[in-house]
């Protein structure tokens, strides 16, 4: 039976009965916990899962991991429907290429950025028509002030492998994953050497070479006073105008005429194979058919599919609804992934 | 029950870190008839290094008293002598790249025309640049600008050939700071002059730098910005009545530097035809490319390529740091008599 004499004194004031009570709070914790073992094992499995299946469990709350730092850029709405009509199946296809991107994005905490790439038709023909690619980065890099790297995908993508994060695939061991000299490939037949270029400069634009040359439709850039430079010099009147006739694929051409010309440009690139993260459908790139360096080889789970060059002879949206089933099934078979960060 | 502590006090309004409070949560745990918990016991510890329950004799309860005092003042002071370590270590070699620059901070570059020019003309300039760059621990980079003839797309143009000149002497040299190109038809007047005074320390450059005057006079669109600082300038360059003059220009050894003499020295730029070969490029470059611009200063000529028969702004007078022979191969100027004249004239190195 308590009475007041049991206490030293008579804890009147409020600070002193309330410290009083968190002194007791550790031993009636351990107490709570030693009746209700299970449920306390459970509430543990259950907190496993949340910090560190990464993503692949569903219902359950998920603490994400994946840190800003990166920003995915998703190109769509491509001509706007200006040139070409847009009819049910260029829209099943955009919608497709969106909700994958979003929920890899989501999955890893990851930021998503998606980029209008209509044609405004108010630019006179001289003045850079589709070339907004540099212009839609720079834009992105300014709405995204904290991010440090910036992945641009072009609507005719699909991740195929959701639970691979950009830091396993290509970002922790980035130097092996890249490769800075022309000599192992080239299939533009580039200058291999040129005076000037430090090798030792750090990465900021990491580019995959295809069977034609550098391939936009899936790279990476980097935050940085290199890359300011770049995207104010990529387009300039004097090239334009010189070249653009011959610039089929224009930025990437104008790429590939700096990448041989400046050596500024050299020391900041890096490339990387391109099935890392840009492998190709069996439609594209048909005169290297069997090349393993191109191909999309789902044994070997590829990161990326990029169906370049769908919209011209090939059926955009019969290979995008291939891909996404057979994303669904790999998903399926392999249910450890999640772990494996 | 009464507990007789001697020093306890019957004060209602006791705080917490109070010897007497602590005597009530011994109590309280000592009555409960389980020993505490390794938290509670924790958390004890650090309010208060009172030694633990089990201790029952006054002495051993001393002895352990002192001895904890001791270890946690041992512990405290490692703690102490690390944090100290590596403040110190931290303070030396955060600062290390200002604390040992390797190589000169400024490099004079300059090109020699052997084709044109006569050996005993293209040593006196050496003459004169090694005897500035002597006297003031400058560098120096000579070289023959055949050397680039390789490079450039139209060898008649001789201005290019400054620029992998430049790029070449930035390479040679990386851990200066400066590099002053100076064309070789220039002579070095006034060698008391050392570059840092004269231009490029922040204030002096503040001073000097003309804000909002168009790229290429009179009247182009452009013009210089108005507000940036001057500690962001890393490209230093004068305008004659024409436009650029790039006969003399300073470039900073930053990303900067290598980005501008790449773009500028492109193939395409070369192509084009500009009616001022490589100056009419560098007018395109810093009209159409703010990131060019934004980093670039526009002093007075006279500062560094004063023309000796020029007129108004740009005329040399006598106390000037550098005279410019540039544009005397026309018909109606002598390079030779020029040349003459200003080399006997010239200043020498005062001890």
């Amino acid at each position: 039976m308590k009475d007041k004499d049991d206490y030293l004194f008579s804890p009147a004031s409020r600070t002193s009965r309330l410290l009083n009570r968190l002194r007791r709070l550790p031993t009636r914790l351990r107490q709570v916990l030693l009746r209700r073992r299970i449920l306390f094992v459970l509430l543990l499995v259950v907190l496993c899962y949340s910090i560190f299946a990464n993503g692949g469990v569903p219902f359950f709350p998920r603490f994400p991991w994946g840190s800003s730092k990166f920003v995915i850029i998703l190109a769509v709405n491509q001509g706007g429907g200006v040139m070409q009509w847009k009819g049910p199946n260029e829209w099943a296809v955009e919608r497709m290429s969106i909700a994958n991107k979003k929920a890899y994005a989501d999955r890893h905490g990851y930021h998503l950025a998606i980029q209008d790439m209509s044609i405004k038709k108010r630019y006179a023909h001289e003045w850079r028509e589709s070339w907004e690619k540099v212009d839609v980065i720079r834009q992105t890099m300014k709405q995204y002030p904290k991010a440090e790297w910036f992945w641009w995908l072009d609507l005719h993508t699909f991740i195929m492998e959701p639970s691979i994060s950009l830091e396993k695939q290509v970002f922790n061991r980035l130097d092996n994953n890249t490769y800075r000299s022309l000599i192992g490939y080239n299939p533009l037949n580039l200058p291999v050497e040129i005076p000037f270029v430090d090798s030792t400069h750090q990465i900021n634009l990491i580019v995959p070479q295809d069977c034609g040359g550098f391939n936009l439709g899936s790279f990476l850039i980097r935050r940085s006073e290199w890359t300011d430079f770049l995207l104010d010099i990529w387009w300039d009147p004097v090239f334009y105008e010189q070249r653009h006739m011959q610039w089929e694929h224009k930025e990437q051409d104008a790429l590939e005429h700096m990448y041989s010309n400046q050596a500024w440009i050299r020391s900041g690139t890096a490339f990387i194979p391109q099935r890392l993260i840009n492998s190709f459908p069996d439609g594209a790139c048909a005169e290297q058919k069997g090349d393993k360096r191109i191909f999309y080889n789902q044994d070997e789970h590829d990161f990326v599919v990029n169906m370049a060059g769908c919209e011209w002879g090939r059926d955009c949206y019969g290979e995008m609804e291939h891909f996404k089933k057979l994303s669904a099934a790999l998903q399926q078979k392999s249910w450890w992934r999640p772990f494996s960060k | 029950m009464h507990f007789s502590i001697p020093s306890r006090s019957a004060d209602q309004t006791t705080l917490p870190g109070s010897p007497s409070f602590k005597a009530k949560s011994r109590a309280s745990s000592h009555r409960t008839g389980y020993a505490p918990s390794l938290f509670a016991r924790l958390c004890s510890l650090i309010l208060h290094p009172a030694p633990p329950l089990q201790s029952s004799t006054k002495s051993e309860k001393k002895r352990q008293s002192t001895r904890r005092t001791t270890v946690s003042v041992l512990v405290i002071a490692v703690f102490a002598v690390v944090a100290v370590l590596l403040t110190i270590m931290y303070v030396l070699f955060a600062n290390i790249a200002t604390l040992d620059p390797t190589g000169p901070q400024v490099v004079l570059v300059l090109g020699l025309d052997n084709t044109k020019y006569k050996d005993d003309y293209l040593a006196k300039i050496v003459e004169n640049r090694k005897e500035y760059a002597d006297a003031h621990g400058y560098g120096l980079y000579v070289r023959y600008v055949s050397d680039f003839k390789n490079l450039v797309h139209d060898v008649t143009k001789q201005g290019w050939q400054k620029l992998p000149l430049m790029r070449s002497a930035m390479q040679a040299h990386p851990g200066s700071t400066y590099f002053w190109y100076l064309d070789q038809n220039a002579i070095i007047m006034n060698p008391n002059l050392d570059i840092e005074s004269h231009i490029t320390d922040v204030k002096r450059l503040n001073s000097l730098v003309l804000r909002d005057v168009p790229i290429v006079p009179p009247d182009s669109t452009i013009r210089t910005y108005r507000h940036v600082p001057a500690d962001r300038m890393k490209f230093i360059i004068a305008q004659d009545h024409e436009g650029f003059q790039t006969g003399s220009f300073i470039l900073k050894n930053e990303e900067y530097s290598l980005y501008v003499l790449d773009a500028w020295f492109d193939k395409l730029y070369q192509e084009y035809k500009f009616q001022k070969d490589e100056k009419g490029a560098l007018e395109h470059l810093a009209q159409w490319h703010p990131t060019v611009l934004s980093k670039m200063a526009i002093i007075p000529q006279r500062i560094f390529n004063a023309y000796p028969n020029g007129v108004g702004e740009s005329m040399y007078q006598d106390g000037d740091f550098v005279a410019s022979l540039s544009g005397c191969d026309t018909p109606e100027r002598s390079c030779l008599r020029e040349f003459e004249r200003l080399w006997d004239n010239r200043g020498r190195v005062v001890n």
